[in-house]
């Protein structure tokens, strides 16, 4: 070996290769051995449904997706009829399109698309007041969209909505409506 | 005198190639630091999502294919040149595959970096598997093209220095150093077979434009026809290192000159046909090849256990002529302060960790429980990631010194960086093997995307504790490959000068080439065997593919 014929550059100190012993393979080992006595523990000891058992207790909220009915009254629906994340190099965008059908082609309740909330937390409101757009009374269609901040995703939504319930009088509410699978569309031509 | 002094033509185009290995090595380090923040959710502020991509192709690319070949490049350019006591045969010839390489590499860089720029058509987010649907600018391929024909040029100056060495010494053994070089190389050179045909008669002309329509499956069959084999390709250096070198670093003598041919030989025959093992999911290939190639997978334990068997003994060996006693107390008298040997040793131990996770991927009936999730990274991250990166920058403690006439800078600093890459990449490592066990998906920059109606289930612990170890992991990573720079550019430009930089003695084996059969050497027979493993798992399955027309989709599905 040439460890003498190395020179005058300082050697390591037999404390510093201690330390170093310690916690460059003695953490790595501690790990692992937590890790393997963890697997057996649950895998031997546990019964099968005991690790997930914290999760099970959570109580399971609806999620919606493409197709699903967000508000429905005896004549009349909201249907979230798409959405999607369009991506390209530059950004990721948030597409969503609701419609509504009323069956006695009467005027629809009022339904607007206030803001959504991100996983971050973060909520956007709705960046333009857009209408609602058909070709009849009886089914109409939202559109609108949302620049989203990098790496985050759309988590719920917030729906108000104004209902009749007779000939005068309406009924107020919102919804908030947790997204479940988002299809993702990578768009080449934006680029 | 040294390496320099004694070879300095072949030490410069050595230097060359591992100043290009470890510029790679540093770009796609700090790639690899950004994306583990990043898909973790610790830290999200260095590139948007969509970025991510070109970040992840970066880090595959410039690691796995570019600072492995110059860095083996470089090693075998030394290894060959010292063992054949000759320099290369025609400088040109050497420096046209140096630059051809080097050449090649720049247009694939450019490509995938282009990914960053906004409004750039230069684009490669293809990630280091690169198979369609995602396409790639065609300079992507043609560099990549590039860096493989240089290899094989490479590979030719190295048979070239063989065959003149060999009529000065018609009897005598190939010397080890070049063996393990050579059939390294021949098992390139298959195995490299299917990419060329991927890229040059499928991703070129269909990233030109000039074909709409491919059959899915045939360029990712070619690609993993290379993208295990390649893995050897990795490999074997390091085992180079671990069978010529660290017996020496640890006070000792190679075990058995014989059984290191014999590990070289079967990585040759068995290297190859093991690629279906990463197409357990592909409809389109029959269950009996998935079968087939599961069985010579799980058969590269051998070779792999011998050298096991091998290098600890050697070691052991080293241990005691240091006074080592006792069945394990002599590991305490290996030489734990010297980085080469920290580096090289640590790194057998955590392949021996990877070779574990191997076997799961490698089993038809388990794989699936892992397939695709971050279990598959976390398992390289093992051999390439440790076992072949760790070797090479420790290694290259030992080299550099031989390569520069310089004496190593920064000892205590180098002695530290291979411990705290073992410290980082176990807790890496280890949470993407268990957040993969979960279900957490790979190749995504948002691993919970979609997940609002369905949770990760890890075995034990949380989520969030898996996230942090795999942030934490990626930042010891980061400093630790921080300091193997701040080392090699402060012994490169500082050095003290040295005819004798280092011991560079390597001791002959202690069962010597004087027991080693004749039939070892005989490369003609192992590439044939080689080349009838091969065809017996990829003739049929190619035909079916191709008969209809090479660009023409439309390969019957099969029981898979």
């Amino acid at each position: 070996m040439g460890d003498k014929q190395e020179g005058q550059e300082k050697e390591p100190s037999r404390n510093l290769v201690r330390i170093l012993i310690i916690v460059g393979i003695g953490i790595p080992i501690l790990v692992e051995l937590l890790t393997l006595l963890n697997l057996i523990n649950v895998r031997i000891f546990e019964t099968e449904d005991h690790p997930n058992q914290q999760l099970k207790q959570t109580k399971e909220v609806r999620t919606y997706s493409q197709g699903d009915t967000l508000v429905a009254s005896e004549d009349e629906f909201v249907l979230l009829q798409s959405m999607k994340i369009n991506v390209n190099a530059r950004q990721w965008e948030f597409e969503i399109s609701l419609s509504k059908e009323d069956s006695t082609g009467e005027q629809l309740a009022s339904v607007n698309l206030d803001s959504i909330r991100l996983k971050s937390g973060e909520i956007l409101d709705a960046p333009v007041a857009r209408d609602w757009r058909g070709n009849g009374k009886s089914r109409q269609s939202l559109w609108t969209s949302w620049a989203l901040p990098s790496g985050d995703m759309p988590y719920t939504i917030y729906l108000s909505y104004q209902q009749k319930v007779a000939e005068d009088s309406v009924t107020k509410g919102s919804r908030e409506i947790r997204l479940g699978n988002i299809p993702v569309r990578y768009n080449r031509k934006e680029e | 005198m040294t390496f320099l002094h004694n070879y300095p033509k072949a030490a410069k185009v050595a230097r060359a190639n591992f100043i290009v290995a470890f510029v790679a090595l540093a770009i796609g380090g700090l790639f690899g630091f950004i994306q583990a923040l990043h898909r973790t959710g610790v830290f999200r502020g260095f590139f948007n999502s969509g970025e991510y991509y070109t970040l992840l192709t970066g880090h595959g690319v410039l690691l796995a294919l570019i600072f492995t070949t110059f860095f083996i490049a470089g090693l075998f350019v030394w290894g060959v040149t010292r063992s054949l006591e000759r320099e290369p045969e025609n400088m040109t010839f050497t420096w046209s595959w140096f630059w051809l390489m080097a050449i090649g590499l720049t247009m694939t860089a450019v490509t995938i970096l282009g990914g960053l720029v906004p409004d750039s058509s230069i684009r490669a987010a293809v990630l280091y598997t690169f198979y369609p649907p995602l396409q790639a600018h065609p300079a992507f391929y043609i560099g990549l093209a590039l860096v493989i024909i240089g290899s094989w040029m490479a590979g030719a100056d190295w048979f070239w220095s063989y065959r003149k060495w060999r009529k000065n010494h018609p009897h005598e053994h190939i010397p080890i150093l070049t063996f393990m070089a050579l059939f390294t190389m021949l098992m390139w050179y298959i195995c490299t077979i299917g990419i060329a045909l991927e890229v040059v008669g499928i991703l070129i002309p269909w990233s030109l434009g000039l074909v709409t329509e491919i059959e899915p499956l045939l360029p990712r069959t070619l690609f993993w026809y290379f993208g295990h084999a390649v893995v050897y390709f990795w490999l074997l250096p390091a085992y180079y290192v671990w069978y010529a070198i660290l017996p020496k670093l640890s006070g000792g003598r190679l075990f058995s000159d014989a059984m290191t041919r014999i590990v070289f030989i079967i990585f040759l025959i068995l290297s190859t046909p093991v690629g279906y093992h990463h197409q357990y999911a592909d409809p389109g290939i029959s269950v009996g090849f998935k079968f087939y190639a599961m069985a010579t997978t799980l058969l590269l334990l051998l070779p792999s256990l011998m050298t096991l068997f091998t290098v600890v003994a050697s070691m052991e060996h080293g241990a005691r002529q240091r006074g080592g006693k006792g069945y394990l107390k002599w590991i305490g008298k290996l030489p734990w302060d010297k980085p080469a040997f920290v580096g090289c040793a640590l790194a057998g131990i955590m392949f021996a960790a990877g070779g574990f996770s191997g076997m799961i991927n490698a089993s038809m009936n388990i794989n699936i429980l892992i397939h695709n999730t971050l279990w598959v990274p976390g398992h390289f991250h093992l051999t390439v990631g440790t076992a072949v990166a760790l070797t090479f920058m420790a290694i290259s403690y030992w080299l550099i010194p031989q390569l520069t006439g310089r004496k190593l800078k920064y000892k205590t600093l180098a002695l530290i960086q291979p411990y705290s890459w073992f410290l980082g990449m176990t807790l890496m490592s280890n949470a993407m093997h268990r957040a993969g066990l979960a279900g957490v998906p790979r190749r995504t920059a948002e691993p919970e995307f979609n997940t609002s109606s369905m949770n990760f289930e890890p075995v034990f612990g949380t989520m969030a504790e898996m996230q942090w170890q795999i942030a934490i992991g990626g930042t010891i990573l980061l400093i630790s490959l921080i300091l193997f720079l701040w080392v090699i550019v402060g012994t490169w430009m500082a050095g003290e000068k040295s005819d004798k930089p280092v011991d560079d003695y390597i001791p002959e084996p202690l069962s010597g080439v004087e027991h080693t059969p004749k039939i070892l050497d005989n490369i003609k027979l192992w590439v044939f065997l080689a080349f009838i493993l091969v065809l017996l798992a990829y003739s049929f399955p190619l035909w079916e593919m191709v008969s209809d027309g090479i660009f023409s989709p439309g390969a019957l599905p099969r029981p898979s």
